[in-house]
């Protein structure tokens, strides 16, 4: 499968076959808070496709609004910074165009599961073969932090002074009842698995999800007594199950506060823009 | 766009049918939607006769992802088109504002029907304004106006044509009187319609940006994604040069382009947009400035009033937006008066007012909106009771 040396590229020589960094003499900076898990995200991405070894310009990355939104800027493949929510939609239409385009969309928590939940279970629900990267830290991060479908009970933000009092959603499960095909979970401190993970689903034949925990230390970890993004790494390291792993798991990722990574779900299904052409062949042969 | 009539069928057709084929002979192969009423014909249309072209018709979850399904398809190469009306119209501002300032070809084609909201399904021209202004932020919209059936080809064809050229969305603006009217019409063999096409780069990939063109006016060369060119696709403020080159710096120079830019390249075609027809103008003294449903009884209303020995005219607009003032202007120069048939409470009058205000030639509304045609006797009422009869 991956050689070797495809996985220990040094930084320097990954950068240099998929990154289009800032241009630092022209002022260019990354958009990002110094410290933020986005960093972690993106060079997982580029880890990943460095290791699939696919032709960058038929690769699209769509991003909505938020932190990440910029994120497919620093990428060597083509990127379509949409509006907010929109990214599956939009893929949908890439994939529909040119079944041969390979679609990531970077998306968060609030662009994915609160603005952009219909078109999120929508393009699950038809299996159609994109990858949707969620970054979740926990609220709306770009607008100043606030509260959002998967902020947990009790976090605090500047629309939840008080503490959230709403249920959150969590974003594996609800792709999984909506026929995601590949589901899987990491986070910021997992940095090789989140790889292994994008890599798979990227690979996957039909709707791919990897939500990554990201820590967000600037604005929820402030508010929430976790100001330093190692703390966020640590509480990430110690409190993450990994699905399927023997000794317990099933109980231990039951406990308050654990959750489980890796593979959640996996099945082989149609995929939506074969069936579309499939049925329209029949259409086309009748007429 | 030629119009050569080599093999030329007559056929009866719905105005919703006629709009489908337009876009078909024009070369659209993707159309996502949402089915509404009066707009469902277009919709079924397309479901019928793009698989068999080798085209993706697709129906999403609402019509805001119909929209951003197109503009995945349109980032991809297609040509496409949706269509909706009233409430839908509402939803697909969103996208047309990300098309807008992502400059990426559509087009949408909106058949009105009362609002606001849900209002009813019967006809109206209640979103005339709303096609320029629907959207937020500064920008200049192109509609169009079918008043028959066939224009309703034309005016699509003509869309497809204006969308892919400028690289932007481009509206028609139909309604459920003219897009529920079944008339017969003379189509053209479609390998005749041919029109231009977006404009290519022709630099190589290193050198090519998404937004890169010399002056404001010019329509920047756009490549499909996955053709080898790398494209950076910007729903946000964005500049000619930096975006699609790792441009992460914003500054309001950039602002100040974009903004003018969305606005130049279609004011500075606006006389080849222009499309709209006079009837008896040169010598009227009475002027009846009509466009859709309106059209066939401020000629009807005409003929009569000429019968009468008064010297009316009537000019039809099919360019609503940008607003053919020139046109305006100069087939109302004689006019002691001039009417503006509406099926709304009077939005384009406002236009006809705009430009005709400096002149001093009264602009008088006539407005329904009871659902029912503009009947001429609801013009001929006016135009008698205006010359004092
Ligand atoms: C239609 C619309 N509503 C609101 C906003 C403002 N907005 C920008 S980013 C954002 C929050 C995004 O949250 P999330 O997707 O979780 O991204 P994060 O910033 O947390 O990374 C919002 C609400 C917008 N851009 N568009
Ligand atoms: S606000 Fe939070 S999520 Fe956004 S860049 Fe800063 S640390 Fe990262
Ligand atoms: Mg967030």
């Amino acid at each position: 499968m991956t050689s070797a040396r495809r996985m220990a590229i040094p930084m320097v020589e990954l950068a240099k076959a998929t990154a289009r960094l800032p241009d630092a003499q022209a002022g260019e900076t990354f958009r990002y808070c110094p410290g933020c898990g986005l960093g972690i995200v993106q060079s997982a991405l580029a880890r990943a496709l460095y290791r699939l070894e696919i032709d960058l310009s038929t690769v699209v990355t769509v991003g909505g609004s938020g932190c990440y939104g910029i994120m497919g800027e620093y990428f060597q493949s083509n990127h379509i910074h949409g509006s907010h929510g929109r990214a599956p939609a939009v893929g949908v239409g890439l994939k529909l165009a040119n079944p041969k385009l390979t679609v990531i969309t970077i998306q968060g928590d609030g662009d994915a599961l609160a603005i952009g939940a219909s078109h999120f279970i929508h393009a699950a629900r038809r299996n159609v073969d994109i990858t949707v990267l969620i970054c979740n830290n926990f609220g709306y991060a770009n607008t100043g932090g606030q509260y959002g479908p998967s902020t947990p009970l009790g976090g605090v933000t500047e629309t939840s002074p008080a503490g959230c009092f709403e249920y959150p959603f969590d974003a594996c499960q609800l792709a999984i009842g909506a026929g995601a095909t590949f589901v899987a979970r990491s986070t910021s401190y997992h940095a090789i698995h989140m790889t292994n993970m994008l890599e798979r689903a990227i690979r996957h034949k039909g709707f791919s999800v990897v939500e990554v925990l990201q820590h967000c230390h600037v604005l929820y970890g402030k508010r929430n007594g976790m100001p330093e993004a190692t703390q966020w790494l640590t509480l990430f390291k110690e409190n993450s199950v990994r699905a399927g792993a023997p000794g317990g798991a099933e109980a231990r990722r039951a406990e308050p506060g654990k959750w489980e990574i890796g593979v959640l779900h996996q099945e082989e299904k149609p995929e939506f823009v074969e069936m579309y052409f499939a049925t329209a062949a029949k259409l086309a042969g009748n007429r | 766009m030629s119009n050569k009539h080599a093999q030329s069928r007559r056929v009866l057709l719905l105005g919703n049918e006629a709009c489908a084929e337009g876009a078909i002979a024009a070369g659209v192969r993707f159309y996502a939607g949402y089915p509404i009423t009066p707009a469902t014909e277009i919709f079924e249309r397309f479901a019928y006769r793009l698989p068999a072209l080798g085209g993706v018709c697709v129906q999403m979850e609402d019509e805001c992802g119909s929209m951003h399904a197109l503009l995945g398809a349109a980032a991809a190469g297609q040509r496409v088109a949706t269509a909706t009306s009233g409430p839908g119209f509402n939803l697909v501002q969103e996208g047309i504002a990300s098309l807008a300032s992502a400059e990426l070809p559509a087009v949408i084609i909106n058949v009105q029907r009362i609002g606001p909201s849900t209002g009813s399904i019967h006809g109206a021209q209640m979103d005339v304004m709303q096609a320029q202004w629907g959207f937020n932020g500064n920008h200049q919209t192109i509609a169009l106006a079918p008043s028959s059936v066939s224009e309703c080809f034309w005016t699509t064809v003509r869309a497809v044509e204006l969308a892919e050229t400028l690289r932007m969305p481009v509206l028609v603006m139909s309604e459920m009187h003219v897009g529920l009217m079944r008339q017969a019409v003379e189509l053209p063999d479609y390998d005749e319609v041919r029109i231009e096409g977006r404009p290519r780069p022709t630099c190589a990939p290193s050198d090519y940006r998404t937004y890169l063109c010399k002056r404001l006016e010019d329509v920047p060369p756009l490549a499909d994604i996955g053709s080898g060119y790398r494209n950076v696709f910007q729903v946000t403020t964005h500049g000619s040069e930096t975006a699609g080159g790792g441009g992460m710096v914003w500054d309001y120079k950039e602002a100040d382009w974009h903004l003018r830019h969305l606005a130049a390249k279609v004011l500075h075609r606006r006389h080849e947009i222009e499309w709209v027809e006079p009837f008896a103008t040169e010598d009227a003294e009475v002027v009846i400035v009509a466009y859709g449903s309106c059209v066939s009884a401020a000629l009807a209303a005409m003929k009569a009033a000429r019968q009468d020995g008064r010297r009316v005219g009537v000019l039809k607009l099919v360019s609503l937006w940008p607003f053919p003032e020139d046109a305006v202007r100069r087939h109302a120069a004689k006019a002691e008066l001039v009417l503006v048939p509406e099926l709304n409470l009077g939005q384009m009058v406002r236009e006809v007012e705009r430009v005709l205000g400096p002149s001093g030639i009264p602009v008088h509304p006539i407005n329904r909106v009871d659902s029912y045609y503009m009947w001429p006797d609801d013009i001929l009422g006016v135009l008698n009771a205006m010359a004092g009869r």
